[in-house]
């Protein structure tokens, strides 16, 4: 009889790495199960395809005819359940599957307020597929004049990347968005007042309405339809549409019913194997029992899955690897306004780190580096609207360099595309000021 | 905004009044100013669709209009385009051209008193022609300028089209002509370079450039361009030197294209295609050259027995020259994209894309593990590069065909890609798995 397939659960970023990585070692079946669409999609593109930007076969990241090529069975269905002792899965549609050995790609899950009428029309989140078609329904078609608007205003939750996507894709339609953040300034548990300032900036230049300090506290809902909301202050908001963007969770449904152990997510050693044999978990649905130094448990970012995926594929392949995710990074982007970080920097000082804060007149620009108080070790930047070789922040933070050091050479992580002015003689000039001149014993 | 807005439309009616009084009355200053006033109206507008929006390039509802998504409005624009290009080669007459010694009539007649100027003559079609392409080259470009204003690299490239096309193509060449009157004619814009510009080695043109001493410098200018100026700027900076900053195709599809740069064929298919006849037409203009030059040597018009002028130059001259770098290049913007021709028949394109891939300093450079696969990059790429492709799998974009716009960098979300010069060593990298980069890197 044939050798039982390699199956992995979901086509996001982490199943399709793996199943890619697979191919190129081993010609063993793989099949790749997604309820969510046929294709792997760029989920971070969802935005663009509701902006006009794209149509959704452009985020298509590999041409159809690929999957046949390499030989990777596409199955669009959802799974119900995994006997992981009979290696069997049952499907919604088609028959069951066995399976050799199995990897749950199963992503993340929308985090919810956990309040009454959560699920009337209008509230929406941004995570799936289906959360695009949804948003989309609700809202009018592109360039429809004002006074045929489906929804003219809707209110956000949560100050992190997804709420300023949302705001992002909603303003394209012309719907007033205001949003609702937790702490003081935007995106408080990542970066601090100063570089809030900058997203804010982008906030106020697109209208985009921003009430800090606050939460949603009720739904007002009419009819199974929202009316509006709210706060923790007991100022009302109507709206039409409320974007729920508070942050995702590992969906671990079917590992957790199956029995297989889930804390937050599922809870995979350091070979991304879980409590059953067999069986593997990555990306955004996997906790690690523990995590590696400067990294955090439960990774809910692309380029995590992405090696999460790759890391797995070599020990299905015979290669046995543990999942090494190196020096933090991760990327954004705030309407106009990208951001890159290397390294960790935190959004606070504090006695295994201090920072040293840059930003230009306009408030388009700025930078944040984080070094040792007494080592003086280069740690980690932050960088606004400014592009950074990853080659060069990763050397410098691999060799500690001393931050003085660092300020003479920062041009070297210039990656801005030519001919743009270089803002980095008069940024090291205004750092090497913050510098205390007498460094703590 | 809504003054402007008005201002605008007021003049654009304007124009069109003054271009209606000029049929009427024949005034010769009428074009011009209809010309002029039309271009302000233009600015004006780009002003006002811009500028009030925060700097920064938006791609906002590209796939909902009909003009810019091959909806009906598309497929009308590509029709009309095409239409002009068919009565510009082959019906001159109805765009209005002089037949046996009359006086120009209707549209090329719109341009005699400007050719009367420039040059001494009336208009010819080529010259209408030559007018309206510079003239829309500078609006939209400033137009591009607007829509880009965040992204110097954009700037500083627009600013060297308009000067190519207006100064390199059009005023020398036109000044030129009038300082030489009666005299023999032969091309004047100094960057249309052989095999771009096929007729270079034709023997009335080797001819007519022999008659001067202008010509001669123009003769030797032309080779040396096709066999120094050209390889070395391409090691230099790539070929984007001429495709997207100096080039007149290019320069067309830069400015009145941008709207239509995300509607090239894009894929395997498309690539695998366009590497077969780009290659072709390279190889067919030089046979087509090389039997000229045969014919000129040795003072004979037929090499093995055919007719060198009607087996090899017309047949060239007719399905490159006219149907696909003409028609198919530019009357299919709206459907296939700008740059058809640039990406499967242009020689010169072939010819520097070669050396662009073998031996230039120029790379597309991909920055780490950065890449979310979003699409941006490969739906903008007017050469239907598939840039996602090599970013996300941490590989540097060398390609043939890449035409250097630096448009794929600017719409990257996420600060990946950068356009540069730098050493041969490690500029092409093979496509490696994100463990395998920050395991030496990270």
């Amino acid at each position: 009889m044939a050798q039982a397939p390699i199956l992995i659960i979901g086509n996001g970023i982490s199943g399709i790495s793996a199943a890619r990585e697979i191919r190129k070692r081993s010609d063993q079946r793989i099949i790749v199960i997604s309820d969510e669409t046929p294709y792997m999609i760029s989920r971070p593109a969802l935005m663009y395809v509701y902006m006009g930007h794209m149509k959704a076969e452009h985020i298509e990241p590999y041409e159809r005819s690929f999957w046949d090529k390499n030989n990777i069975t596409l199955i669009h269905d959802r799974v119900l359940s995994l006997d992981t002792a009979m290696r069997q899965v049952t499907l919604s549609k088609g028959d069951p599957l066995t399976y050799d050995r199995l990897v749950l790609a199963t992503g993340s899950k929308s985090r919810r307020l956990g309040l009454d009428h959560e699920d009337v029309e209008g509230v929406v989140s941004l995570y799936h597929w289906h959360d695009l078609q949804k948003i989309e329904r609700l809202s009018h078609a592109f360039g429809t004049p004002a006074a045929q608007h489906k929804i003219t205003s809707a209110v956000i939750t949560g100050g992190g990347l997804i709420g300023v996507e949302l705001a992002e894709m909603l303003h394209t339609r012309g719907i007033q968005v205001t949003m609702i953040v937790r702490d003081s300034h935007f995106w408080g548990s990542v970066v601090d007042a100063h570089e809030g300032r900058l997203i804010q900036k982008q906030l106020d230049n697109h209208h985009i309405r921003t009430i800090y300090s606050s939460s949603v506290s009720r739904i007002i809902a009419q009819q199974g339809k929202l009316d509006g909301v709210v706060l923790n202050t007991g100022e009302e908001l109507s709206c039409q549409m409320l974007g729920v963007t508070i942050g995702v969770e590992p969906n671990t449904a079917l590992a957790a019913a199956s029995g297989i152990e889930c804390q937050r997510g599922v809870l995979v050693d350091s070979y991304l194997q879980t409590s059953a044999q067999h069986v593997y978990a990555i990306g955004d649905c996997a906790q690690l029992r523990a995590a590696s130094e400067g990294r955090k448990t439960i990774e809910a970012v692309w380029y995590a899955g992405k090696m999460m995926g790759e890391t797995v594929a070599l020990t299905l392949t015979g290669n046995a690897a543990a999942y090494h995710p190196g020096i933090w990074f991760n990327s954004a982007k705030f309407f106009h306004l990208e951001y890159q970080t290397y390294g960790n920097v935190w959004p606070q000082s504090g006695s295994d780190q201090v920072h040293l804060h840059w930003s230009n007149n306009t408030q388009t620009k700025g930078i944040k580096l984080a070094y040792h108080p007494n080592t003086m070790a280069f740690l980690g930047i932050n960088a606004w609207g400014l592009r950074i070789r990853q080659d060069k922040a990763f050397e410098a933070i691999r060799q500690g360099i001393h931050i003085q050091q660092l300020l003479d050479q920062l041009e070297l992580f210039n990656f801005d595309a030519e001919f743009t002015p270089s803002a980095y003689g008069q940024m090291a000039e205004s750092l090497r000021n913050q510098i205390p001149t007498s460094t703590p014993a | 905004m809504k003054t402007i807005r008005l201002v605008y439309i007021v003049l654009y009616i304007l124009s069109g009044a003054l271009t209606g009084l000029f049929y009427a009355t024949d005034e010769s200053y009428l074009p011009l100013t209809a010309l002029l006033i039309a271009a302000i109206a233009f600015v004006l507008q780009a002003y006002a669709d811009y500028a009030p929006q925060p700097a920064g390039i938006v791609h906002h509802g590209v796939f909902f209009k009909s003009i810019s998504n091959r909806g009906i409005l598309g497929w009308l624009l590509g029709a009309l385009l095409t239409g002009i290009y068919v009565a510009l080669y082959w019906f001159p007459e109805v765009l209005g051209k002089s037949i046996d010694g009359a006086p120009n009539k209707g549209f090329i007649h719109f341009f005699d008193s400007i050719s009367t100027a420039l040059n001494g003559h009336a208009a010819s079609e080529w010259f209408a022609y030559g007018t309206l392409y510079t003239y829309l080259i500078g609006l939209f470009g400033i137009r591009f300028m607007w829509k880009y204003r965040a992204h110097p690299y954009h700037l500083r490239r627009t600013q060297v089209i308009l000067a190519s096309q207006f100064v390199l193509a059009y005023f020398i060449p036109e000044i030129l002509e009038s300082f030489s009157q009666g005299q023999a004619y032969f091309d004047k814009d100094l960057k249309n370079v052989w095999p771009l510009n096929y007729d270079f080695f034709y023997s009335w043109h080797l001819d007519n450039m022999q008659t001067s001493s202008m010509g001669m410098f123009f003769f030797v200018f032309g080779l040396a361009m096709f066999l120094i100026v050209t390889p070395i700027l391409t090691y230099k900076w790539g070929k984007r030197w001429y495709c997207s900053w100096v080039c007149g195709c290019g320069g067309l599809a830069e400015t009145t294209g941008d709207n239509f740069r995300q509607n090239g064929p894009k894929g395997l298919v498309a690539w695998k295609i366009e590497r077969w006849s780009i290659h072709i037409v390279l190889v067919l203009v030089s046979i087509m050259t090389a039997a000229t030059l045969y014919g000129y040597f040795t003072g004979t018009d037929q090499l093995f027995g055919l007719s060198i002028y009607s087996h090899f130059q017309k047949p060239y001259g007719f399905v490159i020259g006219a149907l696909f770098s003409g028609i198919a290049g530019v009357g299919f913007y709206p459907l296939l994209g700008t740059r058809i021709w640039c990406r499967f028949g242009c020689p010169m394109a072939a010819y520097m894309g070669i050396i662009q891939r073998f031996k230039s300093r120029f790379r597309i450079t991909t920055n780490g593990g950065q890449c979310i696969s979003c699409g941006n990059c490969t739906t903008y790429c007017e050469m239907g590069i598939d840039v996602r492709a090599y970013a996300q799998k941490q590989q540097n974009i060398v390609r043939a065909s890449c035409v250097g716009c630096g448009v794929c960098a600017s719409v990257c979300p996420r600060g990946v890609l950068k356009l540069e010069n730098g050493p041969l060593e490690q500029r092409i990298n093979e496509p490696q798995s994100l463990v395998d980069y920050i395991k030496t890197k990270g």
